[in-house]
């Protein structure tokens, strides 16, 4: 682990494996902070994604597909079904642990160092100007400079609020959720489900997502 | 001051999105909220998709 880098990276998700490729790409000294153990676990996540989103950005390995979503069927509020077949798009049931690991791999194979285990505590300022990280790693704490500090530490970032700005959530803007894997039940490979109204999803939405046999 | 029942907590920091003051720290397999922080707004107690938390206003 160097002590200065050009750019760090907090969190080794797929905002921050993306942003360290591209940075370490351009010739940038890199490093991602992922404060757990692995990439890409544990996935809190219902892993659906659109394939024209994620072509925009990489190309498509099988590796991290579960399943392909080809239509969805809807339940509202009054009980009606609806049955609908995708035309120009077609969605995906990702493997994020998979996912999320090979792009923290091109991230490293790009030059980016990529370490687990290691929190970071807080940002380094100078002169009002961000200049790095604070870590915990193996037990000891280490300050680590930076030119540039990527807060890629998701929906409940700190980075960006030890940087000055508001990123905390409004409770309107908020829901939480519980997620669960299931097998051996019957369920339409191909297609997504997802109810809305208070028979099923009182306030919310529920999704039942194939994942592949 | 907030209670946290850690055996049941998942560690998803849904908690520390909607903090206003930043006491909430989690980390792989901990939770940690600063009492001193802390100003009672429960907003962590209502949004944990567990019930992990609970208000504790007279410690």
């Amino acid at each position: 682990m160097k002590l200065s880098y050009d750019v760090v990276v907090v969190g080794g998700g797929p905002a921050g494996s993306m942003a360290a490729w591209e940075a370490a790409k351009g010739g940038a000294s890199v490093c991602i902070f992922e404060k757990d153990r692995e990439i890409g676990s544990p996935v809190r996540c219902g892993e659906a994604a659109g394939e024209s989103g994620l072509k925009q950005f990489v190309d498509i390995n099988d590796a991290w597909i579960a399943e392909r979503i080809t239509g969805a069927k809807l339940g509202s509020p009054s009980g009606k079904l609806i049955n609908i077949e995708f035309e120009t798009e077609t969605g995906y049931i990702l493997n994020r642990k998979i996912f999320d690991y090979d792009l923290s791999r091109y991230a490293a194979n790009a030059g980016s160092e990529v370490y687990t285990k290691a929190y970071v505590k807080d940002i380094l300022k100078n002169d009002g100007f961000v200049n790095g990280v604070v870590i915990d790693y193996l037990g000891k704490e280490c300050s680590i400079k930076s030119e540039i500090v990527i807060g890629a530490d998701g929906l409940s970032s700190r980075v960006g609020r030890w940087g000055g700005m508001k990123t905390n959530v409004k409770m309107k803007d908020m829901e939480s959720a519980i997620q669960y894997s299931v097998s051996n039940i019957e369920v339409k490979r191909n297609k997504m489900i997802m109810y809305v109204g208070k028979k099923y999803a009182p306030g919310g939405y529920l999704w039942i997502f194939p994942k592949g046999k | 001051m907030i209670n946290i029942r850690k055996d049941l907590c998942d560690y998803c920091g849904a908690c520390i999105s909607v903090c206003p003051v930043d006491c909430i720290e989690v980390r792989e397999y901990s939770i940690k909220i600063d009492s001193i922080l802390c100003i009672d707004c429960d907003l962590c107690v209502y949004i944990c998709p567990v019930e992990v938390l609970e208000s504790n206003i007279e410690a």
